[in-house]
């Protein structure tokens, strides 16, 4: 048991880091004919996009997210306790679903410029919709959450004290605000407006949509439109390097800050406010809420109903049913899966004990960092050339790995085995050493102690990680894209076809089971945060 | 080896730490309780550590009942030395019934001859019918005890407990140690007590190992540690002292109270330790000695008497007697002390 236990959590630290190197091997032996091809793929114009997109991104979540957790922990208005949690709910959305929507509702097509130009005449001028602004836009107001989230978390670790004591040295509640309270919360912030930017270079649906090229666009272009693995490779090495300038950058402005306060001092108490500046507050939660979440799915909603009445489609029943399968077999399989490996992580962390497990445990959660596109292409590098080595051997037939469901699942649990590890390693952090200590003074073996002692224990996090796994594989696109098996779809893959084509309304009945599952886990973090707050 | 648990030569350090444990040799006997006691860093932990098998000693040997479990290429994990270990915070498995934690070492029992058993061990420790409760449903000194019981249930050959009263409140820990040290008599396990406390180590246990800086300073019965401790260090931990000047000649000292009785021969000069409690306090206006100060405890008071500022005695008297701030009193010692060689002031 121990010798496997020792080596488990290697193995997979190098399963998940092996299509990574593989793709940063690639940045090694960059020949001057591929650069040269690279370059008419319009690279240039890839890489100012794709950073252009990611800063706007960062700094519009950092905005927006920071600026609504503090008007939820610092002042108290109408609904403050409600728009509290309201304001997560957008995380159930995928980008690329309030993407099409958003493109529905505003394009030249769409109902607000119809009416506008019926109003105003033919001639109106109204912003291109298709473009890295209109991109930019919905891309903020579908991650804001994460910013959100930790700074809201940031600020309710502030002790009520500091900002007391800021005060009554005379600064002002808002002077406060930037002197003390966002410099405390920089590391959150960081960390949040880190993710929502590695959110950015993963999607490549919603910024289809809007016509705006980015790095991760253009990998899916190449590899569909050409079947070019080495220029799908070399951008995928450049993207990788965009990720790890990101994950440096993180570090940096983090620094060595880790501010924590007394746990057990009072929070900030919210400042009510009154009249028109209660009204405001409300109506900038309201609004963001409504142009976020509520009317996008009100307007899948009715789309849904349209479609179920005119039933154009004549694939819809049996199809929908089958991609229905399909989504929720592959999300269980990978979260059965991630879940597993996390638990193997963790326990090899604690039970094999070395540095050597330590350093897998952060080894095999680096994919999470990497775009999708990243590790589909280096999954897809990989499995290439163990079918390579089987053919070379005169195996060929059912092993070969490219396009089998083996393939899809080992991408999925390289990209969101993190995921899983965090969750599952947060409650293993329960299981103290002197539980497993006793455990083994009353005679029991290792497999014992992790069967009776570890996995009950653990139960809680490995059902929330599967969990968060679950959903994410639910919406997942470029990994499924690039690995799934002919012929086999998903509901993210459905509604991402069928949106590409304009059919918005077809669309919307898988665009709305993902959201459905998508709430689940807000649901979970909603009854968490509540009994932390009764506590 | 004689002896239900014998260390022998054993060392212990830690990757790039301090040596916790240095060449100690240490046995306990079949069916005694033997309190290891020592400040926090003086390696006790480590001891029972490396008893149950949970640390490896760098060299010497580890016997239990007869057999050695530790030293040379002898390796027995924990789960096979039949040790039972009680932690400072019970570790009770947290997901697990009290019936369930007792039981978890009887996996491969019978299961009324199990259940049987957890009841038999819930009477023994004063808490029959609480099989379904959870850990957290328990109070601390209940959960204590359930971590005795668990302990106790496989007839392990050896009983450690690591500090078990360090987290209770001071009645209850009074109260459940006494509960404790009879349910080990009864149950005629071999048992070895880690703690700090010295008033606990002194009045629960058959036999006391003092250690020092990763080494046994003196063992012995509590009444050998307490009246005849070998060094100053071993005095000044046990017990409280006062220290006196004199000259010994053989059985006798003279010093400012006159003559007095050594435990044991020593020769030139010395300083005696004198307990508190040693010192009798009778009103005489002749007297040289003066009262200085009085703390009042309730069960008895601590009496600072002097001749003048150069020598100061504590004296710890029943309450009822009355002492005045100020008032002539005289001094008498009953009982023999101990004597030292003077340290020459540097």
């Amino acid at each position: 048991m121990r010798p496997i236990l020792r080596l488990l959590p290697i193995g997979i630290a190098l399963a998940v880091a092996a299509p990574l190197l593989l793709i940063a091997a690639a940045l090694l032996r960059p020949s001057g004919e591929s650069w040269a091809h690279l370059w008419e793929t319009r690279l240039l114009e890839m890489l100012t996009q794709t950073m252009l997109l990611v800063c706007a991104v960062g700094l519009g979540t950092l905005v927006l997210g920071t600026g609504l957790a503090w008007l939820v922990s610092a002042y108290s208005f109408p609904g403050r306790a409600l728009f509290a949690w309201l304001l997560v709910l957008p995380l159930a959305m995928p980008g690329f679903v309030l993407g099409f929507v958003f493109m529905a509702t505003f394009d030249y097509a769409g109902p607000v410029q119809s009416a506008l130009r019926a109003w105003l005449g033919p001639t109106l001028w109204f912003p291109e919709v298709r473009s890295l602004g209109g991109a930019a836009i919905v891309l903020t107001l579908a991650w804001y959450p994460y910013v959100y989230l930790l700074a809201r978390a940031a600020f309710a670790e502030q002790a009520a004290s500091t900002l007391d004591a800021a005060r009554a040295m005379g600064s002002s509640r808002t002077h406060a605000l930037f002197r003390l309270v966002l410099p405390l919360a920089r590391p959150s912030l960081v960390a949040g407006v880190t993710l929502v930017m590695l959110e950015t270079l993963t999607d490549f649906a919603t910024v289809r949509y809007f016509n705006v090229l980015t790095l991760s666009e253009g990998i899916l272009r190449v590899w569909e439109g050409m079947m070019d693995r080495e220029t799908a490779t070399q951008l995928a090495a450049l993207l990788l390097l965009v990720a790890l300038g990101l994950i440096l950058l993180e570090r940096i402005l983090r620094g060595a800050a880790r501010y924590t306060q007394l746990s057990g001092a009072p929070r900030i108490a919210p400042l009510p406010l009154h009249g028109w500046r209660a009204a405001v507050a409300t109506g900038a939660c309201a609004l963001i809420l409504a142009v976020a979440f509520v009317l996008p799915a009100a307007q899948l909603v009715a789309w849904a109903l349209a479609e179920q009445r005119s039933a154009t489609m004549p694939t819809a029943d049996g199809v929908a049913e089958r991609y229905i399968v399909v989504s929720l077999g592959l999300a269980a399989g990978a979260a059965a899966l991630a879940a597993l490996c996390a638990l193997l992580l963790t326990t090899g962390e604690r039970l094999g004990g070395g540095r050597v497990q330590r350093g897998a445990a952060r080894l095999a959660t680096l994919g999470y960092a990497m775009p999708g596109a990243v590790v589909g292409v280096g999954v897809l590098t990989l499995l290439a050339a163990f079918d390579h080595a089987i053919i070379a051997r005169g195996l060929v037939g059912a092993l070969l790995l490219t396009g089998s469901l083996t393939g899809l699942f080992y991408a999925y649990v390289v990209r969101f085995l993190a995921v899983a590890y965090g969750s599952v390693d947060a409650s293993m952090e329960k299981v103290t050493p002197r539980l497993v200590e006793a455990a083994r003074c009353m005679g029991a073996s290792q497999g014992r102690i992790i069967w009776r002692i570890h996995t009950p224990l653990v139960r809680a996090g490995l059902l929330a990680g599967a969990m968060l796994v679950f959903v994410d594989v639910m919406k997942e696109l470029p990994v499924t894209l690039l690995l799934r098996p002919f012929g086999m779809d998903t509901l993210a893959i459905w509604t991402y076809m069928l949106a590409a084509e304009s059919f918005w309304q077809a669309a919307a009945i898988p665009a709305l089971i993902i959201v459905l599952v998508g709430v689940l886990p807000i649901a979970l973090l909603v009854r968490t945060g509540e009994r932390v707050a009764v506590r | 080896m004689s002896g239900a648990i014998h260390l022998h030569g054993v060392q212990k350090a830690y990757p790039r730490g301090p040596v916790a444990v240095a060449n100690l040799t240490l046995e306990v006997p079949e069916g005694r309780l033997l309190a290891l006691l020592g400040p926090s860093g003086c390696g006790k932990t480590t001891t029972l550590r490396l008893i149950a098998g949970l640390e490896r000693p760098d060299t010497g040997e580890v016997w239990i009942a007869g057999r050695q479990v530790a030293g040379g290429n002898t390796w027995v994990p924990p789960e096979q030395r039949r040790v039972g270990l009680v932690f400072q915070d019970g570790a009770l498995f947290p997901h697990l019934t009290v019936a369930e934690n007792i039981g978890f070492a009887l996996a491969s029992w019978p299961r009324d001859t199990r259940t049987r058993r957890v009841a038999q061990l819930l009477d023994l420790v004063g808490m029959g019918g609480l099989e379904p409760r959870y850990p957290h449903q328990l109070s601390g000194g209940q959960q204590q005890r359930v971590a005795l019981a668990r302990a106790l249930a496989p007839h392990p050959t050896v009983v450690l407990l690591d500090e078990p009263f360090a987290n209770l409140d001071a009645t209850l820990r009074a109260e459940l140690r006494e509960e404790v040290a009879q349910i080990l008599r009864a149950a005629g396990t071999t048992a070895v007590l880690v703690t700090h406390d010295q008033q606990e180590a002194l009045s629960l246990a058959d036999c006391v190992a003092l250690m020092l800086d990763g080494q046994v300073a003196q063992s012995g019965t509590p009444q050998q540690l307490y009246t005849r401790p070998i060094s100053r260090a071993v005095a000044t931990f046990v017990g409280e002292t006062n220290w006196l000047p004199g000259e010994a000649a053989g059985e006798q000292s003279m010093s400012r109270l006159g003559p007095l009785h050594l435990t044991m021969a020593a020769c030139g000069p010395v300083d005696l330790l004198i307990r508190p409690e040693q010192i009798r306090l009778t009103p005489d206006p002749a007297s040289a000695w003066s009262v200085r100060h009085v703390r009042y405890f309730g069960h008895d008071q601590l009496v600072t008497v002097a001749p003048d500022p150069e020598l100061i005695l504590q004296a710890r008297l029943s309450s009822q007697q009355p002492v005045a701030l100020g008032s002539r009193i005289a001094i008498a010692i009953c009982g023999p002390v101990s004597a030292f060689p003077r340290k020459e002031p540097q």
